[in-house]
C-alpha cells in the first residue's frame, strides 16, 4: 500500500522500511516563493519534501521576552539597514546590506568584543511567547505531502551570528570562557522555545549551526565543548517533549561521528561528500545507520545544478545502494537553499528513481 | 634565541604584542628592515603550511595574520620598494552580489604570508571595479571568490571584461569558492582554480613563479 509522503518520512526517521526510499528536497518558506508556483507544486506533489519553519526569529529565540521594546531596524541614508538592540548597559548595533535575498547579510555585527556580550547578557530574560502562525500555516499547507519541522539553532550559531564567522572563530581561542558563558545562557532560551512550541504542535525539529565548529575550521575538541554538550541538551529536550530531532550539519564531519552518536539525533543531513564535506555514504551507514536516519548526500551546487539526467539517476541509485537497505535513509541533496531550475528538475529525477528502484525490499 | 627567531616564533604563536615588541627590538638592534620583514613572512608561511596540512585550524591562521600585521605596522614607516623583495602584487575580491568573505580573507592572509603584496578589494565587487583595480595596480594575479552558484557567472564577466580592455594577457586569474571547480575554471578561461586557501598559495606560486 502506498504511504503518504509524511508517513514515508516518519518511517525512515524511525529506522524502518517504508514503502520506498523517500526523496526529500529541503525547503523553507522563502525558498518556495523563489521557486514560483509551478515548481513548488511539482516538488510538493512528486517528492517527499521536508520544510523547516522557524518558530520565532533568531533575535526572538535568543533574547526572548518583549522583543518589540528592545529590538528594531531602521533604514540608513546609504540604503543599508541598521539593527539595534537596547540593553540595560547600552545599545548594540549591527548593519545589514540589503541584497533582495532571504538572508540577512551583515556588514557590521552586534558583537565586537566581550563588552558587547556582557551587554547582551544584561538583558533580563523571560521566555518568549512563541509566534506559531507561520508554522501552523505551512503544516496545514504541506499536510501529508511532506513533513514540516520547527527550525531551531544551537547556541554556537548565536555566537557566530552575532560576532560574525571570522571573529567568532578567533574568540573561541582568545576568550573561550566568554563564549561558554554566552552558550550557557542561550541554551536555556533555546530549550524554552522547544518546550513551548512542542506544546503547540511542533512534532519534529531541525537543529542548525553545528557546522560553525566543523573540523574544517576548529579542532575536534572544540566541537565537543561548543556543540556536543549543547546540542545533546537540545536533542534530549526534544525527546522529552515526544518529538523527533533532526540534526543539520554542513561541511566535514567524519572525525566527529562518535560525537554525533553521543548527541543522539534521530536523523542527520546533508552528509556532504568531498569536496564540500568528507562523508562516504556507505561508511556513514555502517557507523551511524543503526541509530540515526541518514538524509542526503547528492551535492546541489556542484552536481544537481549542472548534471544531466543520466548522471543524476546513476548517483541516486548509488546512494540507495549505499544507505537504503534496512530503511533509515532518505535520498536528498545538500540543503543549499538555492532554487536553480535544473536543480529542481534533477530532484524530480531523483524522486522517479526512488519510485522505480527504491521500493522495499530493495532489489538494486 | 635571536630576536629574529623570537619574532618568527611570536608570529607562529599569534602573539601580536610580542611581535610588536620583537619588531621594535630588531630595529633597535639595527637589523635590516628586509630581514625583519622576511622573518614575519616566514612565520606566516609556517602557519600557512601547517594549515594546509590540517595541523592547525582557522583561529591559528587568523591570530598569526593579526600578529604579522602588528609587526608590519612597526615596519611601515621604513618600508620602501627597495627594502624587500616581493613576489608581486595580487588582487583579491569576492564577486558582485556575494558577501561571503572568510575564504577570501584566509587566502589573503596565506598569500601575504607567501611574500606577495595583496590588495583586498573586499566583497560584492562590481566587474568595473575589478577592471579599474587591475589597471591601477598591475597585479600578477587576480583572485576571485564566489560562494553561490548564482554569483559565479560574475567571474566569467570579469574575464570577458579583461579581454575587452586588452588586459587579459597581463594578469593571471585564479578562482575559488564552494560551487567553483576546475571544470568551471576551464569553461570560463581562468588560469587556475584553488579548492582551499592552502592550495590557493600553491596556485599563485605556480602561475607567477612557475613552481
Amino acid at each position: 500500500m502506498e504511504l503518504t509522503s509524511r508517513e514515508r518520512i516518519l518511517k525512515a526517521f524511525a529506522l524502518e522500511e517504508p514503502d520506498r526510499v523517500p526523496c526529500s528536497p529541503w525547503g523553507f518558506p522563502a525558498w518556495f516563493d523563489k521557486l514560483g508556483k509551478d515548481y513548488s507544486e511539482k516538488i510538493i506533489k512528486n517528492t517527499d519534501v521536508l520544510v523547516a519553519v522557524r518558530t520565532g526569529s533568531k533575535a526572538e529565540t535568543w533574547i526572548g521576552g518583549e522583543l518589540a521594546n528592545i529590538h528594531r531596524r531602521e533604514t540608513t541614508e546609504d540604503g543599508n539597514i541598521r539593527e539595534i538592540i537596547e540593553t540595560p548597559q547600552g545599545p548594540l548595533y549591527a548593519t545589514i546590506k540589503p541584497t533582495g535575498d532571504h538572508v540577512d547579510w551583515y556588514i557590521e555585527h552586534f558583537f565586537k568584543d566581550e563588552t558587547d556580550v556582557e551587554k547582551f547578557l544584561s538583558i533580563p530574560y523571560k521566555p518568549l511567547k512563541i509566534p506559531m502562525d507561520d508554522f501552523h500555516k505551512w503544516d496545514k499547507f504541506i499536510g501529508d505531502e511532506g513533513l514540516v519541522l520547527g527550525e531551531i539553532s544551537n547556541p554556537f550559531y548565536c555566537s557566530a551570528y552575532y560576532f560574525g564567522t571570522e571573529e567568532n572563530l578567533l574568540q573561541t581561542y582568545v576568550n573561550k570562557d566568554m563564549i561558554i558563558r554566552l552558550l550557557d545562557a542561550v541554551i536555556e532560551r533555546v530549550c524554552d522555545v522547544i518546550k513551548n512550541a512542542s506544546k503547540q504542535g511542533v512534532k519534529a525539529w531541525r537543529i542548525i549551526g553545528a557546522e560553525y565548529a566543523s573540523t574544517r575550521v576548529l579542532p575536534p575538541k572544540l566541537f565537543r565543548e561548543f556543540i556536543v554538550k549543547y546540542e545533546k541538551k537540545i536533542v534530549d529536550t526534544i525527546h522529552e517533549c515526544g518529538g523527533i530531532a533532526f540534526m543539520h550539519m554542513h561541511d566535514k564531519m567524519y572525525d566527529l561521528i562518535d560525537d554525533i552518536l553521543e548527541i543522539g539525533p534521530d536523523a542527520i543531513d546533508p552528509l556532504e561528500a568531498p569536496p564540500g564535506g568528507d562523508i562516504d555514504l556507505a561508511t556513514a551507514k555502517k557507523r551511524m545507520g543503526s541509530q540515526i536516519c541518514l538524509v542526503g548526500n547528492i551535492d546541489e551546487m556542484l552536481i544537481l545544478s549542472t548534471a544531466d539526467k543520466n548522471e543524476v539517476e546513476r548517483l541516486s541509485k548509488d546512494c540507495i545502494r549505499a544507505a537504503g537497505y534496512g530503511g533509515g535513509y532518505i535520498l536528498g541533496g545538500t540543503a543549499s537553499g538555492l532554487f536553480n531550475p535544473q536543480t529542481m528538475d534533477n530532484f524530480l529525477v531523483m524522486a522517479e528513481v526512488c519510485k522505480k528502484h527504491g521500493k522495499y525490499p530493495l532489489k538494486l | 634565541m635571536s630576536t629574529i627567531e623570537n619574532l618568527k616564533d611570536a608570529v607562529i604563536s599569534g602573539n601580536d604584542s610580542q611581535v610588536k615588541e620583537y619588531a621594535e627590538q630588531a630595529l633597535t638592534e639595527e637589523l635590516d628592515v628586509s630581514v625583519i620583514f622576511n622573518s614575519l613572512i616566514a612565520g606566516m608561511n609556517h602557519i600557512g603550511t601547517r594549515f594546509k596540512n590540517n595541523e592547525v585550524y582557522v583561529p591559528e591562521v587568523l591570530m598569526a595574520a593579526r600578529a604579522m600585521h602588528a609587526g608590519l605596522n612597526v615596519l611601515k614607516p621604513l618600508i620602501t620598494e627597495k627594502n624587500m623583495e616581493k613576489n608581486g602584487t595580487v588582487l583579491i575580491g569576492t564577486v558582485q552580489g556575494d558577501l561571503h568573505d572568510i575564504g577570501k580573507n584566509l587566502v589573503l592572509m596565506m598569500v601575504e604570508g607567501a611574500g606577495y603584496d595583496v590588495v583586498d578589494l573586499g566583497i560584492d565587487v562590481p566587474t568595473d571595479q575589478f577592471i579599474m583595480a587591475v589597471e591601477k595596480y598591475e597585479p600578477k594575479v587576480l583572485c576571485m571568490s564566489a560562494l553561490l552558484t548564482t554569483t559565479m557567472p560574475a567571474m566569467a564577466e570579469v574575464i570577458d571584461a579583461l579581454s575587452e580592455k586588452g588586459l587579459r594577457d597581463k594578469v593571471k586569474v585564479i578562482i575559488g569558492g564552494a560551487p567553483v571547480n576546475q571544470k568551471y575554471a576551464d569553461q570560463i578561461g581562468a588560469d587556475g582554480f584553488a579548492p582551499d586557501a592552502g592550495r590557493a598559495v600553491d596556485k599563485v606560486n605556480e602561475v607567477v613563479l612557475g613552481s
